[in-house]
């Protein structure tokens, strides 16, 4: 393995009964990268990352986390990893700064570090506020907040923009960039494909249990834009989607010399589209 | 295994905060003193002694209590979804069991020591090794019976409903079994009757350890710590 590597999974599989949840995952993530994990409502990303973190056993295949097997997976092991997931809760009746002092010390982070954290995650003034009365962004940030306390090696992020304002997602973006910076492995989950394309170095995209892409998000976009089109808006209002060719090559040329080109733009597809391609369905 | 005195301190920590800031976790403690207080004023002293108002409040401190403060805080870390943050910010089942049973031990045992003044029983008269490992293996029995409701419990309402028949059978049954043989008889194999007749004969004649109460005591700890065992190994304290 990579000494780079610090997630690598190798033809898994999970099925619940007869219902088959996850089929032949394979894929690697290297230190200070963010890879995203995208799919449908079900496709399996929240199991996929139950089995990562050592909450749940795999039906087969291999998965292992900072060279440790997903199978031997202790509590020690947790000192290393972050996790946010939809059901990380929080100790109401104690005060946010509460909250996080117990973390600190169960996992040996010096207090001092608290009001730093407090502060990149935009909390800081709402420190002596309890849990209980935080609005849900300030609540979703101080869960991350939490869990990158330790510094951890791997952060697992199940949607943890979805449901907030777009302010808040641009700190919490912020944050997960700023981590991956310090070398942080990034594991994300999304449903957004917008965040997606933004955020991740790398991109796998999931439909029931599968994967059916992977790639850096740029790599995805163009392997699908088959037909290259450019759309352009004119002076006189006219709007023309044009297909690639000689022909279009120079109308475009006379358009710019004449200064007659308002707008330009490619129309290669979004991830969006591509999901659509090879999915066949809707994103929920 | 290796346990750390940090994780174990962070979570009494937590515990004890947690504590303070849920009332209902404290309503058997104060409850028991207030009840003491109330039957010594309301009741005549003939029938009121202090033996009578000990054994009441120990029966709801310690029994009560003790399965209270065992499964609420349990279902509630369920409810709230912090136990599997816990659990995944690498503290153990153990250190988190040893963590969260010691505070509800510390509570309960000084609240057995107040009650013996409020109860109006002269400290002389208490035999102190006894009473106090009486009193805390109970407590502990109550505790860890608590922990078995906390398991199957996704929520404190669910624990309350799990909790309150065994807790009225426990606490209300040893104040009727003066009115019946039979009653009684069973009651003395039970851990909160045990207790009461302790309480009633120390008061009375001398009481003399005896081999069939420590059995009995012995015999309901390992029984509880076996079915709270078997209950953990299938379901873990978080059961999904
Ligand atoms: N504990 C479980 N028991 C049975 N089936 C399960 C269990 N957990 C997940 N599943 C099933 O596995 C499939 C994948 O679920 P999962 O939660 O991983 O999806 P997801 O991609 O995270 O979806 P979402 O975007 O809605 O969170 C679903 O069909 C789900 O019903
Ligand atoms: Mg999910």
């Amino acid at each position: 393995m990579n000494q780079q590597t610090v997630i690598s999974v190798e033809h898994l599989s999970k099925h619940f009964k007869e219902q088959v949840a996850l089929k032949d995952l394979s894929f690697s993530i290297k230190r200070g990268e963010i890879f995203g994990f995208l799919g449908p409502s079900g496709a399996g990303k929240t199991t996929t990352i139950k089995i990562l973190t050592g909450q749940m056993k795999q039906s087969g295949g291999n998965a292992s986390v900072l060279n440790t097997s997903v199978n031997k997976i202790n509590e020690n092991i947790y000192e290393q990893i972050g996790i946010v997931t939809h059901n990380s809760g929080l100790y109401d009746k104690l005060s946010v700064y509460k909250n996080l002092e117990i973390f600190a010390r169960l996992l040996n982070v010096n207090k001092s570090y608290i009001n730093e954290i407090l502060t990149r995650v935009g909390l800081f003034n709402d420190k002596n506020k309890k849990a209980g009365k935080l609005s849900q962004g300030m609540r979703q940030r101080l869960i991350l907040a939490r869990a990158v306390l330790h510094k951890p090696k791997v952060l697992f992020l199940d949607e943890p923009t979805s449901g907030l304002d777009p302010s808040t997602q641009i700190a919490i973006h912020k944050l997960i960039t700023e981590l991956r910076d310090e070398g942080t492995a990034v594991f994300l989950t999304t449903h957004n494909m917008e965040e997606a394309d933004k955020l991740c170095d790398q991109l796998a995209l999931l439909n029931d249990g599968k994967i059916v892409e992977t790639g850096t998000p740029r790599e995805i976009r163009l392997n699908h834009n088959k037909k290259k089109r450019y759309k352009v808006l004119l002076k006189n209002n006219e709007e023309l989607t044009l297909s690639q060719s000689v022909e279009t090559t120079q109308k475009i040329n006379w358009w710019m010399e004449s200064n007659e080109l308002v707008t330009i733009h490619s129309c290669e597809p979004t991830l969006e589209t591509v999901f659509l391609e090879v999915t066949g369905r809707e994103l929920v | 295994m290796n346990l750390s005195i940090r994780k174990i301190s962070a979570i009494f920590e937590l515990k004890i905060q947690s504590m303070f800031t849920n009332m209902s976790i404290m309503v058997a403690p104060i409850l028991s003193i207030g009840f003491v207080l109330l039957m010594k004023i309301a009741m005549p002293s003939a029938v009121a002694t202090g033996a009578y108002l000990l054994g009441m409040g120990l029966s709801f401190n310690n029994i009560m209590g003790g399965i209270m403060m065992g499964s609420y805080p349990l279902s509630e870390e369920k409810e709230k979804n912090t136990l599997r943050v816990l659990m995944t910010s690498s503290v153990s089942s153990v250190e988190f069991i040893i963590g969260s049973i010691l505070p509800s031990l510390l509570i309960t045992v000084i609240i057995n020591i107040v009650l013996i003044p409020i109860a109006g029983v002269p400290v002389g008269k208490i035999d102190w090794p006894i009473y106090l490992l009486y009193t805390t293996v109970t407590a502990l029995i109550s505790i860890i019976i608590g922990y078995v409701i906390g398991i199957y419990s996704n929520s404190q309402m669910q624990a309350g409903n799990l909790s309150m028949p065994i807790m009225l059978l426990f606490t209300l049954t040893p104040m009727f079994q003066s009115f019946n043989k039979t009653i009684e008889n069973i009651m003395s194999f039970t851990y909160p009757g045990m207790l009461n007749d302790f309480v009633l004969h120390s008061m009375t004649n001398n009481y003399n350890i005896n081999f069939k109460d420590v059995s009995v005591l012995v015999i309901w700890l390992i029984v509880c710590l076996g079915i709270f065992i078997y209950a953990y190994s299938k379901n873990g304290l978080d059961s999904e």
